[in-house]
């Protein structure tokens, strides 16, 4: 995830050690490097339980992206949470708007994703711009027009969706 | 009709005399009407009818087929019936205790096989009985124009008509005398298409009607799809005023998938897909609110899952 | 400080419960939700006019990271203060991003004088720009650092020494830091100091491959609500509250949880 930039250190000298040495923020950076970035654990830590707190972060981060993306999670149902996590693994969030659209994106290029989902996907392709790296940003109307061609996918999908039990 | 021979004006009264005498008749009749219809569509002086059940509320908010819905949304969230994933109703479950005569014309109809989509339900005799009683109700209450108010606005017409009457004898004679009419007839035209238009239109509600909408939307804002209420919470009858208040989103955001292969209609959704912003992703935009906190990447630019995120603490 | 009785943790999915609580006396809200400069969400408005008492809980200030917190968090925790007239607000002794990586969600500081400096110094900048008190909620988790210097109780206790801080108390994350360490729940509630209680957290979780996840998802379990009342047979806090995030039962279940609160902890229920 490159949206979140480092903060600048204070300027102030710390005589006392007041900011804490680059040892604290090293030590913090690979911890969340292993549980979030497919770091490599760090020393001393206990794998199982760390693998634990990793699963946990992956879990929190799927229920959040169902929020934002509800028709996709309704539509994968129970398999929703658990398969999201699996890809989550290794990929740090960027915002559970760009995580939902990444993932989506994902499953329709593995021809995974199921028509409400797509439907889902197509709207939000139509309207907000994203390259997958930096966050995502709503269309200009006129950039919105030239992307009927995702209207038209859209329809031909739930055409398919409603056509396809009867 | 007789008239004087060309030496003078119409009934004595020059041409552009009478065009503004006709346009200040025409104007103070067009503000009788006004007033007249304003006074019949007002339901009445008791204002605030607060025993307004969340069917009743679909039914004066979006008729019959919004009340359907509603009845649908308050048996699924009961687990009473679901849909096969072919775009077929079930029944799921016993019906529930305590439902109303719309929900249990709506059960039995989808228990006994006899609809098995909104569509057929519309037309099923039991449940449009029970649609007929709630809106007879609403008429009744004056929340809904009924039979009566209808004529009564178009009584409330005459003053108008009185006008254009009195503008076609005018015309007429002065047609008959070779008097210059255009502007008159346009004038006239006008009017008259105005009169039509009030002939025809009606609405559906009084205005104690539309207050009484604007009541419970602003009483239960917290019902509306963009607050993305916990809908196990608040429950069936949560779910159902909801639809009402705020139409067949609601059921979308309750249970998509239910709402999807039900076929509920969306304000959101026509029939070939969303609206370009998304539809109901700018309820998924709570997590994407505004520019600046969607651009900082943050994992947790929204509120409540930022609540997840204080909440867990190391879960 | 106005913080009494029995309140919950406000959120929008729960507004319309909330409002309904005859008895409630005050909530909490997450800082990082209210829009600065305002307006207060509508629900959270009528909840001011009937005197009930907001509190802002930041979530994502990393007060224990390495880097000096950014000022324009703290600027917005004072700004919602401001905008609910909070009487007090809280965060927590933990970080949330390093390395430029989000974490999403809170991490336990190692507890080392170097964390202990780092984090009272974030604590010292933000209390500068308060005009209310700040409470500092420990957290549950799942794995310790390696090398901890101090106790949870030690640590706590300095950083609260050092700053003047209160102790915003989650009773749940007790519980499951001792069920996953293997300890005793009192033996921590023994050593810390409970007069710099403002108020405490009441949360559920559940227990997933061993260990026990301190989920605010679930309902709270009896042995939680145990020790909230062997946490008020040493000293009663001021106020408790159930702060759930997610997975929200039917109404008259949550009602429920909140009077079994109310009943652990000898208050009056709120739901009448």
């Amino acid at each position: 995830m490159t949206g979140a930039t480092r903060s600048p250190r204070a300027g102030v000298a710390d005589p006392a050690g007041e900011t804490g040495g680059s040892g604290l923020a090293a030590r913090q950076a690979a911890l969340v490097a292993a549980l979030v970035a497919g770091g490599p654990l760090p020393a001393g830590f206990d794998a199982q339980r760390v693998g634990a707190a990793a699963a946990a972060l992956r879990r929190k981060r799927a229920g959040e992206v169902a929020r934002a993306w509800p028709l996709l999670a309704a539509d994968l149902g129970t398999g929703f949470r658990p398969r999201f996590a699996t890809w989550a693994e290794g990929r740090p969030s960027a915002g559970s708007f760009a995580d939902g659209f990444a993932y989506a994106r994902f499953l329709r290029d593995s021809g995974e994703l199921p028509p409400l989902g797509a439907a889902e996907l197509a709207g939000r392709e139509a309207a907000w711009a994203f390259d997958g790296v930096s966050p995502p940003r709503r269309r200009s109307r006129p950039d919105q027009l030239l992307h009927t061609l995702a209207l038209r996918a859209r329809r031909v999908l739930v055409h398919k969706w409603i056509t396809r039990g009867k | 009709m007789a008239v004087l021979a060309a030496s003078g004006d119409t009934w004595g009264i020059s041409g552009p005399d009478f065009l503004m005498l006709y346009a200040v008749l025409a104007g103070a009749a067009l503000l009788v009407t006004y007033l007249l219809r304003r006074s019949v569509l007002s339901g009445g002086g008791e204002r605030g009818d607060n025993n307004l059940t969340p069917e009743k509320v679909a039914y004066l908010s979006g008729g019959p087929g919004l009340a359907i819905t509603t009845a649908l949304g308050a048996l699924r969230s009961h687990g009473a019936i679901g849909t096969t994933g072919k775009r077929t109703l079930t029944a799921t479950g016993t019906q529930p205790a305590g439902a109303t005569t719309l929900d249990t014309a709506v059960y039995n109809a989808v228990a006994n096989n006899q609809a098995s989509s909104a569509r057929e339900l519309a037309t099923n005799a039991s449940v449009r009985s029970a649609l007929d009683t709630i809106g007879d109700q609403l008429r009744r209450s004056r929340l809904l124009v009924g039979q009566g108010t209808r004529t009564a606005l178009r009584w409330a017409t005459i003053p108008v008509i009185g006008v254009l009457v009195l503008g076609w004898f005018r015309w007429d004679a002065g047609r008959n005398a070779g008097r210059p009419v255009l502007y008159l007839g346009l004038g006239m035209a006008g009017l008259a298409l105005v009169t039509v238009v009030l002939l025809l239109r009606a609405p559906r509600r009084t205005r104690r009607g539309d207050d009484a909408l604007a009541a419970l939307r602003s009483q239960y804002q917290y019902l509306a799809p963009t607050s993305d209420p916990a809908w196990n919470l608040y429950g069936p009858v949560g779910t159902a005023m909801a639809i009402g208040l705020f139409g067949g989103a609601a059921l979308w955001a309750a249970d998509p998938a239910f709402a999807a292969d039900a076929e509920v209609l969306n304000r959101n959704v026509n029939s070939s897909g969303w609206s370009s912003s998304g539809g109901s992703s700018s309820s998924g935009g709570s997590s994407c609110s505004s520019g600046s906190s969607c651009s900082s990447g943050s994992s947790c630019s929204g509120g409540s899952s930022c609540g997840g995120g204080g909440g867990g603490c190391g879960g | 400080m106005t913080l009494t009785g029995v309140g919950i943790g406000w959120r929008p999915e729960i507004a319309g419960f909330v409002a309904d609580l005859p008895g409630l006396r005050f909530c909490e809200v997450v800082a990082e939700s209210l829009p600065l400069g305002g307006p207060v969400p509508a629900s959270l408005a009528e909840l001011r006019e009937r005197d009930v008492a907001v509190v802002p809980h930041g979530v994502r200030l990393s007060l224990g990271g390495a880097e000096p917190v950014d000022p324009h968090r703290i600027q917005h925790l004072a700004g919602a203060a401001a905008l609910v007239g909070a009487p007090m607000v809280s965060e927590h002794v933990a970080f949330v991003r390093a390395g430029g990586v989000e974490a999403g969600h809170l991490l336990p500081v190692p507890r080392s004088r170097e964390a202990l400096a780092a984090l009272t110094a974030n604590v010292r900048r933000t209390q500068a720009e308060l005009d209310v008190p700040l409470a500092l909620e420990p957290i549950a988790t799942l794995f310790d650092w390696p090398d901890d210097e101090f106790t949870e109780a030690d640590f706590l206790t300095e950083l609260l020494d050092a700053t003047g801080a209160l102790l915003l108390l989650d009773i749940a994350n007790v519980y499951a830091n001792a069920r996953n360490r293997g300890e005793e729940p009192t033996a921590l509630l023994d050593r810390l100091p409970l007069e710099r209680v403002a108020y405490v957290h009441v949360a559920g979780g559940s227990e997933q491959g061993g260990l026990y996840h301190d989920t605010h998802t679930d309902p709270v379990p009896p042995a939680v609500l145990e020790l909230v009342t062997a946490l008020c047979e040493r000293r009663r806090p001021p106020a408790l509250m159930l702060e759930r995030d997610g997975a929200y039962p039917p109404a008259a279940d949550l009602a429920r949880e909140l009077d079994a609160i109310a009943v652990a902890a000898g208050y009056p229920v709120v739901t009448a």
